[in-house]
């Protein structure tokens, strides 16, 4: 009896280890379904935010960078309305442009970039820091038109990209102020905290672009920068006719990547991250991924850079012409008639002239 | 079941006409060409859309009218609205007048009228306003706001409708920013805004890259409201219009000029919704031959002068193929001669002086009329030209005789603040037969603060152009639509006692002095030193006392100089007894009060 | 005043009213400012005339008082607007004389009860009977005289009404007139803010002989106060509106115009950062009126015209709007302190700061605003020095001061353990 009670003992403590054992066996590794739909993405809407933060003639390759890239998320279908473009100064109508309402990305007029039917939200001297900043964490002034303003919620994915002349830790706007990283990153935290995105890609071409990034402590933030701290970012070529670069090496290269995306297309966020490498860039592209819980190999491009919703075709029929269709449309003819008689009713203009000031 | 479905018929039948009674609306399409005296062609698209919309709830409902507009109308008091957004200059002495006048950048005009609104509300509303359309149409409009706006009293009557017998008030609010510039992102939303597809119809010939390379450009918005009574049966006009100036010569193909040749392609066909697609061509200038000819001729006699037009109605055209006019130089033509004569009244303006210290702004208004002609003359001068009215002067220059100084009938004037509010000008002033008047009036340039400098502060600060408006008693040049009609086709044959005419002038870029944007921690220093070099003296006679310290026998050479002063701390603390001993009193003092204090706790 | 002297006013007058004839002279931004030039009273005067509020725009910084006054001399005699600026100026002049006068004779007066306690071989140091013509000439001479005022005068500035009133305050102060003076006073206080500080030498002149020191100075404040809210209320009853404080004394204040001039506050405010602008906005005020005001009230109370003498200059120095003709008054008292120029260790320091910087100023000035050849940087400088050189002034006659009070007691040599001494502030 009490030997078959210890054994009964052992055989019960056995019985634990081994189920301890097994069950951290089995903790070793995330539940396949847990990490399939960590790895899918949530996102119900994408929202772009561009910004070229340089002024001047002579900075038309940032114009061109910007534009590169809102002339990609747009064909890839995010609609204006969920693209804010900021555009610091404006180089397709610049009398020293001789193709006006024309930007090109390549001396050889491959791409226009500007369109013909480009949206600028924030232009010229309202590209500042306090306005993208406000942009970003949604704290726009009273009276903003809608078009101005970022919408996001916590189901957005969120392209942010910038453009312009760096250094170590900012980033300059307009010549006359500038950006810190330290900003930046509280920025994107509050949008965290007010659940204004889902995802974020985060996107920089300037000189030591990677420094922007540095400061971010927000999860689910995805950045890239054309170039390492202590590196510059460097354009691509000039265009001996208007006699200034035309795009940056970096943005170059990622808008060749980009023309080559469909709506469909299965190429990732881990294909993009790899574009541009040293040799033609010149500079280092940095990559931050801690911050990011996805794998970026397994991320769709057009889960930032694009708008996919799908679209379920109903076969069943639905049934809504009107009863007595016939009268109806009698009815409003009639009426039509009626007010256009009536629509020629007498009312009295005031005289444009003060002429009764010169009697 | 059949009675259900019969109380729905009626029911339906009942609201239906009123419905449609009451959103009645219409859309036209019109083109207008006209090549100009000095060889430029002006090309005018207007979109009317003609809204019967009657009480003000129907505006929920919108069909042809963008929504956007409808509900600018329920959100604010908003009457009448004029939006333009300019690229270059009209020249009115070979352009003639043109059908719509706007000023170089962007300009807004809207009145607002309800029962007791005040001044203050109409502040808060036109800020708005002008920020809602600024999101519509891609334009910095939402840097207008009290800083820039004015409300002139002479220049601007309203063009709408209240039908209200009693008296409602009305306020207008103006203001300009020449600085704006008008490029492809203004242009798509602006086409936009009509019932058909940028890709079709009239608005198809306006592409960005041939609408910016012209000599002008100009992008207009029109909206009223004309009732019946107060807020009810009420119709709301929208118009948009396009204006541009063509240097054919640029075109190539010397000087002859085509649909194509103006706009990239040809008209592919008209806008299904429009009630009317037509082309109006001008054929007084009998230079060209066209092909194909037009489909009928028209002649408006308006105040003394005629013109033919020819016609194509656009909707009458079968096929799918393009549309095209061409403008062909006749070869059998007699060498032209210039026989329009200039239009009858110009301006222009000048900025006068060197340096940037003080200067003067003249304008110069042309009478070519052979009467005397009625003048309203606004200038609205920003907060940053600082502007002296005792300077203020009329001078008559008679075309042949002496020149004379007059005084304006009548005088508006708001002295403007900085950074509140602008300097507003009217004068009312009658411009004899013949002559020119110039108006001149000093100002200073000021200094400001460094961060309110735009990033490019070299580029030099604009002044928005002076508008002048008159009233013509002949019809010459003259091709604005009558103010009881809303279509281009409406101003023929439309002859009135007297033509109101509005004209700009030339806006004008002024170049402050700018402080150097890299000094700020420098000069806050310096200055503070300069304060400081003053606090410690003044401190020093006032706190200390003078004591008398032993003058020790003094080396004269530089040398002994040197290591007395070297020395002198310890020179000081061994000579001046007097001081130790007060030290060491303090010290005694200070200590007992300390043993005090320990013996208390 | 006799036959020479006025030749000398005469002669004055007529360089005055030759040198009006040079309408550049008005248009230097050293000598007319936003607070105090003719062309912006021009312009009060005509939008009064036009009945156009002249306080709704921000061009015109005078009082209603004056502007009213002005407008009616317009109206009659506008021809001889330059020369009623001439006779004015001409009877601070005069009144700068008699005041000086007046103090040479009381400070003879109090050596004598005094002349005990002087140290022997002082002599040099004590006002001499000779003082009584010599000061109060120099006196006369420096105002009409000294280029700066000229230029002044010539500039049509309104800083010519701004000296009167003052030399009138000190007038009646050294002639015993309390309420003249006090009536006087508040006028310019409510022009130009800034001398409301010459309330403390006020009260210390006029409770010296008072058994109840503090009740007097308490009436005497009671009695500026009230009579500042008279000319304020008067002011209102001439126009109806009290637009014209803001215009005035919120325009000296905030420094809302950042055009140049002589003083420190232009660039400084222009490169300011914005959030920081309040706070050294009430810094530079406090240190242009009060900082000063009671340390230096507590150590001149027996010298309250030296008092005087430097809260002017101090003030003309640190005002938001200073020009040379406020500079050309304070320069005007300095012969009243003739005794203390023994002291004056800086005088050839100064002298060239002045000569140096206000000839630099015009060609300075030209390089940056005509031929943009120069920047803003290079005006501040001269400013800047120009500043630091009539603050070096100021504290030398502090310093003097001292100096003289205590040699005047202890000998002009001092000697300790049968060595001479230096005399040094600890």
């Amino acid at each position: 009896m009490r030997i078959s009670r210890q054994t009964l003992l052992l055989l019960s403590m056995l019985f634990c280890i081994y189920t301890q054992i097994a069950g951290q066996e089995q903790n070793n590794q995330l539940p396949e379904k847990y990490v399939e739909s960590v790895q899918r993405s949530t996102h119900t809407n994408n929202w772009a935010v561009l910004v070229d933060a340089s002024r001047f003639w002579f900075n038309y390759r940032h114009v061109a960078n910007v534009l590169s890239i809102y002339r990609s998320v747009k064909r890839l279908g995010i609609p204006d309305s969920q693209i804010i473009l900021m555009l610091a100064d404006d180089m397709a109508c610049n009398a020293r442009n001789p193709r006006p309402g024309q930007v090109y990305n390549n001396a050889k007029q491959h791409i226009n970039v500007y369109g013909d039917d480009v949206e600028v939200d924030y232009r010229g001297y309202e590209v500042t820091v306090e306005n993208f900043v406000r942009l970003l964490t949604g704290r726009t002034q009273n009276g903003t038109a809608r078009s101005k303003k970022l919408l996001t919620d916590a189901g957005s994915n969120v392209l942010i990209y910038l453009t312009g002349h760096g250094g170590d830790g900012f980033l300059k706007f307009q010549d006359s102020e500038e950006i810190t990283s330290q900003e930046l990153a509280d920025a994107v935290e509050q949008m965290w905290e007010k659940k204004r995105y889902n995802e974020l890609f985060f996107m920089v071409d300037t000189c030591q672009a990677a420094s922007l990034y540095e400061k971010f402590t927000s999860p689910n933030v995805l950045a890239v920068a054309s170039s390492l701290v202590g590196e510059d970012s460097l354009s691509h070529h000039v265009d001996q006719s208007i006699g200034v670069y035309m795009i940056d090496r970096y943005t170059y290269y990622a808008l060749e990547f980009l023309e080559r995306v469909q709506p469909n297309s299965k190429k990732s966020m881990g294909e993009f991250l790899q574009v541009c490498p040293k040799r033609v860039c010149i500079s280092t592209v940095g990559v931050r991924k801690d911050l990011y819980r996805r794998d970026p190999n397994k991320v769709p491009i057009t889960d930032f850079f694009g708008s996919i919703r799908p679209t379920q075709i109903s076969t069943g029929r639905i049934n809504i012409t009107l009863e007595d269709e016939e009268d109806f449309i009698n009815a409003a003819i009639a009426a039509e008639e009626e007010a256009a008689q009536r629509s020629t009713f007498k009312v009295e203009f005031p005289s444009q002239f003060p002429t009764e000031l010169f009697k | 079941m059949e009675l259900k479905i019969k109380i729905i018929c009626f029911i339906a039948l009942l609201v239906s006409p009123i419905g449609a009674v009451k959103e009645f609306s219409e859309f036209h399409e019109e083109l207008y060409i006209r090549p100009t005296s000095s060889g430029h062609v002006n090309t005018f698209f207007q979109f009317t859309t003609r809204w019967h919309y009657g009480d003000r709830e129907n505006l929920h409902n919108t069909q042809l009218i963008p929504r956007p507009i409808a509900e600018t109308l329920l959100l604010y008091d908003v009457k009448e609205l004029h939006i333009g957004l300019t690229q270059g200059l009209w020249r009115y002495e070979t352009f003639g007048y043109p059908v719509v006048d706007s000023a170089p950048g962007a300009e807004v005009r809207a009145w607002f009228a309800a029962e007791n609104l005040t001044s203050a509300d109409v502040d808060d509303q036109w800020t708005k306003l002008a920020s809602t359309f600024s999101g519509i149409l891609c334009a910095s409009l939402n840097f207008i706001d009290k800083t820039n706006s004015v409300e002139p009293k002479y220049s601007f009557r309203p063009t709408f409708a209240t039908g209200s017998k009693v008296n409602v008030p009305q306020f207008v609010r103006y203001a300009t920013l020449p600085r704006e510039i008008v490029c492809t992102e203004n242009l798509t939303p602006w086409k936009k805004l009509l019932p058909c597809n940028s890709k079709q119809s009239f608005a198809s010939l306006l592409n960005s890259g041939y609408v910016h390379n012209t000599n002008y450009h100009s992008l207009g918005m029109k909206m009223r409201t004309i009732c019946e009574s107060h807020n009810t049966n009420c119709i709301l006009e929208f118009t948009e219009t396009a204006n541009m100036v063509y240097d054919p010569k640029l075109l190539g193909a010397n000087g002859d000029f085509s649909l194509r040749r103006l706009f990239g392609q040809g008209l592919n066909g008209h806008c299904a919704l429009a009630k009317s697609s037509k082309i109006y061509v001008n054929l007084d200038d009998q230079s060209y031959d066209l092909t194909p000819l037009p489909m009928y001729n028209t002649t408006s006699k308006r105040g003394g002068s005629t013109s033919t037009f020819g016609v194509y109605d656009i909707q009458r055209l079968d096929g799918d193929k393009l549309f095209n006019i061409a403008w062909i130089k006749s070869k059998n033509n007699k060498p032209s001669i210039l026989l329009t004569p200039p239009p009858p009244l110009y301006a222009h303006r000048y900025i006068l002086g060197h340096g940037q210290e003080r200067g003067q702004i003249v304008t110069q208004i042309t009478n070519k009329h052979y009467h005397a002609l009625p003048i309203v003359f606004q200038e609205n001068i920003p907060w940053f030209v600082p502007s002296y009215m005792h300077t203020l002067k009329l001078i008559v220059q008679p075309s042949n005789g002496v020149e004379y100084q007059i005084q304006p009938r009548v005088m508006h004037y708001i002295p403007g603040v900085q950074r509140v509010r602008p300097y507003h000008l009217e004068l009312l002033f009658e411009i004899p037969a013949m002559s020119t008047v110039q108006i001149s009036f000093d100002f200073d340039y000021i200094f400001l603060k460094w961060l309110e400098y735009p990033p490019d502060a070299n580029h030099g600060h604009y002044l928005g152009s002076a508008i002048i408006t008159t009233q013509l008693p002949i019809g010459r040049n003259y091709t604005a639509i009558p103010i009881d009609k809303h279509l281009f086709v409406d101003s023929f044959n439309a002859t009135r006692s007297s033509y109101f005419l509005e004209i700009r002038t030339e806006s004008l870029i002024l170049s402050l002095p700018t402080p150097d944007f890299s000094m700020p921690y420098n000069v806050i220093c310096l200055a503070c030193t300069v304060v400081a070099l003053a606090f410690g003296p003044i401190h020093s006679v006032a706190t200390k006392r003078i004591v008398i310290e032993q003058k020790d026998g003094q080396p004269q050479s530089l040398k002994g100089k040197v290591l007395q002063k070297l020395f002198r701390r310890k020179q000081n603390n061994a000579g001046n007894s007097t001081k130790e001993v007060e030290q060491h009193e303090k010290l005694l003092f200070g200590q007992a009060a300390a043993d005090i204090s320990i013996r208390k706790n | 005043m006799d036959k020479s002297l006025l030749l000398l006013v005469a002669l004055g007058g007529v360089t005055r009213y030759y040198l009006q004839n040079f309408h550049w002279i008005g248009e230097r931004v050293e000598v007319s400012t936003p607070i105090n030039s003719f062309k912006r009273v021009q312009e009060g005067v005509y939008l009064y005339e036009n009945g156009i509020d002249p306080y709704l725009g921000d061009v015109v910084h005078e009082l209603p008082v004056i502007l009213v006054l002005l407008v009616r001399i317009f109206n009659s005699i506008s021809n001889f607007v330059p020369l009623l600026y001439v006779l004015i100026d001409l009877m601070t002049a005069t009144l700068l004389y008699k005041m000086a006068q007046q103090f040479v004779r009381s400070k003879l007066t109090e050596q004598k009860f005094e002349s005990s306690e002087y140290a022997v071989g002082t002599e040099e140091l004590q006002v001499q009977a000779t003082d009584m013509n010599v000061v109060p000439r120099c006196v006369i001479l420096a105002y009409l005289f000294n280029p700066l005022s000229l230029l002044s005068c010539a500039g049509l500035t309104s800083t010519v009404f701004s000296n009167f009133l003052i030399a009138l305050t000190l007038y009646f102060l050294v002639k015993r007139h309390l309420l003249p003076c006090i009536v006087c006073l508040a006028l310019e206080t409510m022009r130009n803010l800034y001398p409301i500080v010459l309330i403390a030498p006020v009260i210390l002149v006029f409770t010296q002989r008072s058994k109840n020191t503090f009740t007097s100075s308490i009436s005497i404040l009671a009695l500026f106060a009230s009579a500042c809210f008279a000319i304020t209320g008067f002011n209102y009853a001439l126009i109806n509106s009290w637009s014209f404080l803001d215009a005035t004394l919120g325009f000296i204040f905030f420094y809302r115009d950042l055009q140049p001039n002589i003083g420190l506050f232009w660039y400084f405010f222009t490169e300011m950062f914005e959030h920081f602008r309040t706070m050294f906005l009430i810094t530079f005020q406090m240190n242009a009126t009060v900082l000063y005001l009671v340390p230096l009230s507590l150590k001149l109370r027996k010298e309250p015209l030296l008092l005087a003498t430097v809260l002017i200059a101090l003030m003309s120095i640190f005002r938001s709007y200073p020009s040379v003709g406020d500079v050309s008054f304070y320069l005007a008292l300095l012969p009243l302190w003739r005794r203390c120029w023994k002291f004056m260790a800086h005088n050839f320091v100064v002298f060239c700061f002045f000569v140096v910087t206000l000839s630099m100023m015009p060609a300075l000035w030209q390089l940056w605003i005509y031929s943009g050849s120069a920047n803003a940087n290079f005006y501040f400088g001269t400013t800047l020095a120009f500043s630091t050189g009539q603050i070096f002034l100021v504290t030398d006659l502090l310093f003097a001061h001292v100096k003289r009070d205590f040699c005047l007691r202890n000998g002009l040599k001092v000697y300790v353990d049968g060595k001479e001494a230096k005399i040094i502030l600890e």
